[in-house]
């Protein structure tokens, strides 16, 4: 009895404890200050329309807020209930989706002013104008999936027919319907406040007389390209996310961040914890020694087996902890399906048996990455939901001589150069018009690239390609003249446009919305750009890479198992050999709590609910 | 010596056009699409077609359609004017951006040059003087090794001696992260910032200019006006400082015109390794990420500034030396 009593009332001091731990971390006032090391530069620029360094976009992500829509850290997109009242969808004739959205009142910027939905239609009208267009920003960011976007966006039509305003507090986007249904259409919608007058000035109106929104007539480049250049880069700037930007020197690359007083909450009402946040250029070499000595307090996305290594010393000798987590993405030799003996599916797949992808992937990663047997990353949801399933239907390429020689007779690559019965050399295959294609690939790859590298001693001068029968060739260039033979670019000279490399060693990554159908389009006007950079024409890959995107949003199960038999038909059809995926590391000083992050919920959210403990 | 300064402007204006020209048609033929580079992150993001609609754009706004002499008449055009272009990176101009590697630049080599001058120059004349002393010897032997040991590498080792281990200087940056404090006080913050790299680049260039004023003023004392002046019962310091040091002074000088001129160029290695905001690595980022405009300017401003430093170089000649002068 007494043991009982004694265990109750232990449970419930932990219990009690806790709780108390939670409230008092929730209430407390932001606090502390946190140096991030972030290796990438920072360029000043704290929007992401006009360059895309990835420094300068988690601070754009740190200082706005109030998104109609959010990611959780499970990496699915959700309403953010803190900014939005309630919303609606409506389908339309057109077979466009309209979502309306009401926000709620009492959303203020971090200068005071009120949050109104004019400031939601502002970020999809500025940010798809021509007028950015011409000053060399990307204006497809924001609005291109809403209906109009192409005409408004080059010109052509003075109004955004896809953005309305409907009241003080309403607005409504109309995705067009060539995007519908979309699994990702909430993704689609996710917009929040620009101050117009802070971008340009009080001159400007957008107004909406029912057919969608429009800029006043004195909204033209000359007269405001100045005007929004300086906005780019000035401190104090009107924002309303859940840090201010404080300061930024362009001489130390150093941006200051500080907890914004005003920001009501994420869509789990989480508000910034760490009062002072500064971000703070690295260089590879020495940030290790930065975090020992207390120059940086967090090193993001470490990926080197060294530097891993260096950190992990570092967190055994006390002091320091480290979060890792898997990348969404995977370096890969990309095949190109369409010419030479890459086009041959038993080519691919002797490739993929004479590379042993485990021992590749240990020896470039330093035994901190994994291999994987498809396009996805094994952070996602839905490969972490299917991942039993997939692992049985996946044929994952064991590392094998005599299955790559199998693989290759049975493609009928059983000739020498003569035409005669193949006994050793290189392997030969008859063609339909008879003549004898050698098995020799040519491979791309770019320059001081340490995969490469590492690919000439695993892949090219392994004795086992030459006992198959194949020769592999690598060309070393640089890596835009590498993407001109990828993409076949004969607008810079003739010679990209011909077909010349089977391979070329890249890396990807999958953003939340995971969608495959650019990639292996077979329709002939994307096929001819390169959208489909693998050159591969499989009608059921690229039917169901499509059919996995067009699944309704609340179809979550659907989605998944098209993403199974996609993944499934990819593995068959192997236009990639995937490589190695990292598991990335994070290394911190002691003080830094609760930093929860994935590949997918990366470092400007996970930070919004960690806190400093001094 | 006017018709001869004219004369030289002349060649300088006329060599700068033909560089530039070679210049810019250099950077146009290196292999590669810089509108490509420009949009091929967003390529997986965007639908294909809108993709490809930006890619156009792209290369329809960095006029990369148009011929290559069209391009280089509106460059030079444009440059001549004032105006470098834009960051195809950064999309902002040219002329913003280098404002502040090239500060950052100039007030690290400042402090650099003048420390290593009034190092180098003492110690230089003392082992002339005292040639093939202990002194002498040790100091040979040490310029020697700071002259050949790689700057990374005693970057690397000073990093580790006195930032990590000792803890006396911070490993990396220019001033404290949210520094607050008097413009004195962060003076001295950048100071103490600057001190291991200044050590390390006062190191490197130490061996250099002490053999050379060394050797220069070895050459000085072994000629006859300064045994004359020793003849004639002239104090040592008056015959060392007097006599030989101006004479040798007349090689030493130009070498050190040529080196303040240096104040511009940035230091790839020191501004990488403590991660400073300087010429060297803004130059070859640019080089790195195709971004022809700021690449181009940092070489034809170098270019510039060499052709400039040799002129002036050669007037000093004949200016502390009456017997190269063009005209009496």
């Amino acid at each position: 009895m007494v043991k009982k009593l004694v265990s109750v009332l232990l449970i419930a001091c932990i219990v009690t404890t806790a709780f108390a731990a939670c409230g008092k971390k929730a209430g407390k006032d932001p606090s502390g200050q946190l140096i991030i090391g972030s290796t990438t530069e920072i360029g000043g620029d704290f929007v992401p329309f006009f360059q895309n360094g990835a420094a300068d976009y988690d601070i754009y992500k740190m200082i706005e807020g109030n998104e109609t829509v959010e990611i959780t850290n499970a990496g699915e997109f959700v309403v953010n209930k803190t900014a939005v009242k309630e919303y609606k969808t409506e389908v339309n004739a057109d077979g466009s989706k309209t979502y309306t959205y009401t926000i709620n009142k009492g959303l203020v910027f971090n200068d005071g002013s009120e949050i109104k939905a004019v400031d939601y239609v502002t970020t999809a009208m500025l940010w798809s104008s021509k007028v950015v267009g011409d000053m060399g920003a990307d204006n497809s960011l924001v609005g291109k999936y809403f209906k109009g976007w192409a005409d408004f966006a080059q010109g052509k039509s003075k109004v955004f027919t896809g953005v309305r305003l409907l009241d003080d507090y309403t607005f409504s986007v109309t995705i067009d319907a060539q995007y519908i249904p979309y699994f990702y259409e909430l993704g689609l919608t996710q917009l929040g406040p620009t101050k117009l007058n802070f971008w340009l000035d009080d001159q400007v109106t957008i107004k909406d007389d029912g057919e969608g929104c429009y800029f006043s007539d004195n909204f033209t480049k000359e007269a405001y390209e100045a005007k929004i250049n300086a906005a780019r880069g000035a401190i104090p700037r009107v924002s309303s996310g859940p840090y201010n930007l404080k300061e930024f020197d362009e001489s130390t690359k150093t941006a200051i961040l500080e907890a914004n007083p005003n920001y009501k909450g994420n869509h789990d009402g989480q508000k910034a914890q760490i009062k002072t946040l500064i971000y703070k250029k690295v260089v590879t070499e020495t940030q290790m020694d930065e975090l020992r000595t207390g120059s940086v307090d967090l090193l993001n996305g470490l990926s080197s087996g060294n530097e891993i290594n260096a950190g992990l010393d570092l967190v055994d000798a006390g002091g320091f902890s480290y979060t890792a987590y898997d990348r969404a993405g995977y370096g890969k030799l990309q095949l190109i399906a369409d010419f030479g003996p890459t086009q041959f599916i038993e080519v691919r797949h002797a490739i993929a048996y004479l590379l042993d992808r485990n021992d590749f992937a240990k020896a470039f990663t330093g035994g901190f990455g994994s291999v994987v047997n498809g396009p996805y990353g094994v952070a996602m949801w839905m490969y972490k939901e299917s991942k039993d399933d997939l692992d049985e239907k996946l044929n994952q390429y064991p590392y094998s001589l005599e299955k790559a020689i199998e693989v290759l007779e049975n493609g009928g690559w059983i000739y020498d150069k003569d035409g005669n019965p193949y006994k050793e050399g290189i392997r030969y295959k008859k063609l339909d018009d008879g003549t004898l294609m050698p098995l020799i690939l040519e491979w791309a790859s770019s320059e001081q690239n340490p995969v490469s590298e590492l690919l000439v001693v695993k892949l090219q001068n392994n004795p086992d390609v030459a006992a198959a029968g194949m020769q592999i060739n690598q060309t070393v260039m640089t890596f835009t003249e590498l993407l001109n033979y990828l993409y076949r670019d004969g607008s810079q000279d003739p010679k990209y446009a011909v077909p010349t490399y089977n391979m070329f060693n890249l890396a990807t990554n999958f953003p939340v919305m995971y969608d495959q159908s650019s990639q292996y389009t077979i329709d002939p006007v994307l096929f001819e750009t390169g959208a489909n950079d693998n050159w591969i024409k499989d009608e059921e890959l690229a039917k169901l890479a499509s059919e996995m995107v067009l699944t309704d949003p609340t179809d979550r199960n659907g989605f998944k198992d098209k993403f199974v038999k996609f993944i499934e038909r990819w593995n068959y059809l192997l236009p990639d050999v995937p490589l190695y995926s990292n598991i990335y590391h994070d290394f911190y000083n002691d003080k830094l709590k609760n930093y929860n992050i994935n590949a997918l919920f990366d470092l400007p959210y996970a930070l919004l609910y960690a806190y400093v403990e001094e | 010596m006017l018709k001869y300064i004219l004369k030289r402007l002349l060649y300088f204006v006329i060599l700068i056009f033909v560089m530039s020209f070679l210049t810019f048609m250099l950077y146009n033929m290196i292999p590669g699409d810089p509108a490509r580079v420009e949009v091929q992150s967003i390529k997986n993001k965007v639908p294909a077609e809108v993709y490809q609609q930006m890619y156009q754009q792209a290369r329809q706004r960095l006029g990369l359609d148009d011929p290559l002499l069209v391009r280089y008449g509106r460059w030079m055009g444009n440059i001549l004017k004032g105006d470098f272009g834009m960051s195809s990176v950064y999309k902002q101009p040219v002329r913003e951006l280098i404002v502040a590697p090239m500060k950052n630049t100039i007030f690290i080599n400042i402090f650099a040059i003048l420390i290593s001058l009034g190092i180098a120059i003492p110690i230089g004349i003392r082992c002339a003087v005292k040639q093939n002393s202990l002194f002498d010897n040790t100091v040979q032997v040490f310029t020697i090794v700071g002259y050949s040991l790689p700057t990374f590498i005693i970057a690397l080792v000073c990093i580790f001696l006195f930032a990590v281990k000792l803890g006396w200087f911070p490993v990396s940056g220019m001033t404290t992260p949210n520094f607050q404090g008097t413009a004195v006080e962060a003076f001295f913050d950048k100071m103490y910032h600057l001190a291991l790299p200044l050590f390390i680049m006062t190191i490197g260039s130490l061996g250099g200019i002490i053999r050379y004023v060394r050797a220069a003023m070895i050459d000085a004392l072994h000629m006859d006006y300064v045994k004359t002046a020793r003849a004639k019962g002239l104090k040592e310091k008056v015959v060392i400082y007097s006599h030989a040091w101006r004479n040798a002074l007349l090689p030493v000088i130009t070498i050190i015109i040529g080196w303040f001129l240096t104040i511009f160029s940035g230091s790839l290695v020191i501004e990488r390794m403590f991660n400073l905001h300087g010429m060297g690595k803004f130059y070859i980022d640019a080089l790195s990420n195709q971004d022809y405009n700021i690449a181009v300017t940092v070489q034809m401003f170098y270019f510039v500034i060499a052709s400039l430093g040799n002129i002036i170089i050669d007037l000093s000649y004949g200016l502390v030396d009456p017997r190269v002068r063009v005209n009496k």
